[in-house]
């Protein structure tokens, strides 16, 4: 039978998943360049936030935050020590969908060449750059959002947010 | 560090990068059923934790062990013996 306080631990939970589980996702996945690695990291680091939520219960807003950006923080060091991480990333999402199945072969096949490219591209970025453009772009966050999040400043975030779109241009051959 | 503005990406460049970010962000964004996914497994997963770990679920068992010894010493105790069979404490270590 689930009690009273079980259950606003649960409305706890729920709200908090609800708020936080998109820009946590885009932090992993600018940590990590690959998508189902991040939303491996994001289930593991939910589980843990799970199993804490009572901790949590008494946080504000902006301390919850922070506290899940940290579990978030040691699910990735964790992982990074536990796996051949690096391996794993490399391996890289190759498998890509096809733009549109409406288009001819030849269409479908530069699509996938241009998908790849830019994977490899993004992936390629310095990991602080990376993750700064994926937060940018996924979760569409301004600059000072986005300084917060990763407690740097707006000005710092404004010129890794440039240098990443630069470095980006020129592995993708666009000038 | 300032942004000249000779650093900049002409416009034509900015506005492909941005249709390539675009096009990459559809494609890795987590959609909507997959979040739903991932914290129903967080739940599941959450719920197994719980059986395995959580002391009230251990009190319970032995609670109920104990219960079934009370039932069966007296049981015992209706055939007129004092002690319960030794079989009945193994109740309490079983799984």
């Amino acid at each position: 039978m689930s009690r009273p306080f079980e259950s606003s631990l649960a409305e706890i939970f729920d709200g908090l998943f609800e708020r936080h589980y998109s820009v946590t996702f885009s932090w992993l996945l600018g940590q990590t360049g690959d998508q189902e690695t991040a939303a491996d990291l994001l289930q593991e680091t939910f589980v843990r936030v799970w199993r804490h939520i009572a901790e949590c219960a008494q946080m504000d807003a902006e301390h919850r935050r922070a506290w899940i950006a940290t579990i978030a923080r040691n699910v990735l060091i964790d992982s990074r020590r536990r796996n051949s991480f690096r391996d794993r990333v490399a391996a890289v999402a190759t498998e890509a969908p096809l733009s549109n199945p409406l288009d001819g072969p030849e269409q479908m096949a530069v699509a996938k060449q241009e998908h790849e490219s830019l994977d490899r591209a993004i992936q390629e970025l310095p990991e602080n750059l990376r993750t700064v453009l994926v937060m940018s772009v996924i979760e569409e966050m301004s600059s000072e959002e986005i300084g917060r999040a990763l407690c740097k400043p707006a000005g710092t975030v404004r010129s890794q947010l440039h240098l990443a779109r630069k470095q980006l241009a020129k592995r993708m051959g666009i000038s | 560090m300032n942004i000249e503005m000779r650093d900049r990406l002409s416009y034509g460049a900015e506005a492909r990068l941005d249709a390539l970010l675009r096009e990459w962000s559809s494609r890795v964004r987590l959609l909507p059923a997959e979040a739903a996914a991932i914290k129903a497994e967080v739940k599941s997963r959450a719920l197994r934790d719980e059986v395995e770990l959580s002391p009230s679920w251990w009190k319970e068992c032995l609670r109920s062990g104990l219960d079934e010894l009370r039932v069966h010493r007296r049981s015992v105790g209706a055939l007129g013996r004092g002690n319960p069979n030794p079989r009945s404490l193994s109740l309490l270590h079983e799984p």
